[in-house]
């Protein structure tokens, strides 16, 4: 009388498998990647409108902001 | 369930953790923060996360704590990308381009305000003595001093300027003038820095002018120690005569007597017990021709540590700044300084010389 768990059969992935998995990861990185260079180029964008209009203190704050 | 106090022997290693449990997403840090509420209530873990008792690990405290960029590593970044993209921004005159530390390989780490500090930790009872602390100096940009970087790639005499005023007949003997208080090593900070860059006839400014040629000879600091705004220059041209110094006195233990009036340092010294019986200086050959240009003499500004500034003046030869000697708040006549002969810093009796500066950033102080 027990509460034995049924252990589950090990899963064997194929090796296309494998690599699909690799692939995604990859993809995912690159697109994390992607994403922050996008976000940091818009806040330089925005920093040079911003100086561009005379706007130091508004630069400042960017600026601090896209150090962080 | 919840007891009085926690064990004292424990206090700083929980306050660390309950600290960083509010400042991180980790579960298990909320658990204990948590346990430490039931078992020593919340007014306990308010504490510790206020840091009120000031227990918190100052280098976790360092990581965690959120602190703004300092105003001048903005300015040069932001420098920095007007250049590259062609902005003809103005910047106001009171930011001045500094020049970047080149063994600071991490762009990020721009030294701000330096403090002077003793080479050696050995000379550490000097240094409480001698030590500045520019942030003193003021807030606000124009007072922040030349920035000289001391590294291998550099020459290091008169890398940063100080003086002292030499014996003369104002100092009736040798203990008035080892006397700290009448005679003390005083560290200059000099605004108008590209002005007397400029000055012929000069080594030390000449080798100041080397030290920054080196810089921007480094790519780093290239893009943000060059470039000087219309405004400065037109500044410049203002004072092209004109040097604006300013002087602090670093603090000295000048004792009182029980009743009250200050003690004489030196039993021989022939000088009244009276609290401005200290060295000033000043710069002019004339009075007049200063107070023309100052709208006044300096005041002598002494707080209750005996801490006395001057704030900045305008001279008209650098090396006509005279001290000497004063105990009435009036100047007397005074020796010249010869900026360029003393490339050192001496301890505060003047027997031990304690090498050169180096400069820390406060950028990373823990404060």
């Amino acid at each position: 009388m027990g509460n034995k768990q049924k252990s589950k059969p090990e899963k064997l992935l194929k090796t296309s498998e494998l690599q699909t998995y690799i692939t995604i990861i990859q993809v995912k990185l690159n697109q994390g990647r992607n994403k922050k260079l996008t976000l940091i180029k818009r806040k330089l964008d925005e920093i040079i409108k911003y100086l561009n209009n005379n706007n130091l203190d508004i630069a400042k704050a960017k600026m601090d902001s896209l150090m962080r | 369930m919840t007891s009085k106090e926690c064990p004292v022997d424990l206090r700083a290693s929980l306050d660390t953790l309950i600290f960083s449990s509010n400042r991180l997403e980790i579960e298990e840090l909320h658990m204990i923060r948590e346990f430490m509420r039931k078992k020593f209530t919340n007014i306990y873990v308010d504490k510790a996360n206020s840091n009120s008792d000031k227990l918190v690990n100052i280098l976790v405290l360092d990581k965690l704590t959120v602190k703004p960029y300092p105003e001048a590593e903005l300015i040069c970044r932001l420098k920095a990308i007007c250049e590259r993209e062609n902005i003809d921004f103005s910047f106001p005159q009171l930011v001045n381009p500094l020049i970047i530390d080149a063994n600071l390989h991490d762009k990020r780490k721009i030294p701000t305000i330096p403090i002077f500090k003793m080479n050696d930790d050995s000379n550490s009872q000097f240094q409480e003595k001698i030590r500045i602390d520019f942030t003193a100096s003021g807030s606000n940009f124009n007072d922040i001093p030349i920035h000289i970087p001391i590294n291998n790639n550099v020459p290091q005499e008169n890398s940063y300027l100080s003086f002292q005023p030499r014996m003369d007949n104002n100092f009736n003997n040798t203990n008035n003038f080892l006397n700290p208080i009448l005679n003390p090593v005083i560290p200059i900070i000099l605004n108008n820095r590209d002005s007397i860059l400029n000055q012929p006839n000069s080594q030390s400014y000449s080798n100041l002018n080397n030290l920054e040629n080196n810089h921007i000879k480094n790519p780093t600091t290239h893009n943000l120690s060059k470039g000087i705004d219309k405004k400065q220059d037109q500044l410049q041209n203002d004072y092209a005569n004109h040097y604006a110094i300013n002087l602090i006195i670093p603090q000295t233990n000048r004792d009182k007597n029980i009743d009250g009036k200050y003690k004489n340092i030196s039993n021989n010294s022939s000088l009244p017990s009276l609290p401005n019986a200290y060295n000033t200086f000043a710069c002019p050959d004339k009075r007049d021709n200063f107070t023309k240009m100052n709208g006044g003499l300096p005041p002598n500004i002494v707080d209750n540590n005996f801490n006395m500034s001057f704030p900045e003046f305008k001279c008209e030869n650098f090396n006509n700044i005279k001290a000497g000697l004063t105990t009435d708040g009036n100047l007397s006549s005074g020796e010249n300084i010869d900026f360029k002969n003393f490339p050192e810093i001496k301890d505060i009796n003047f027997n031990h010389n304690l090498g050169l500066p180096s400069i820390e950033s406060t950028h990373n102080k823990n404060e």
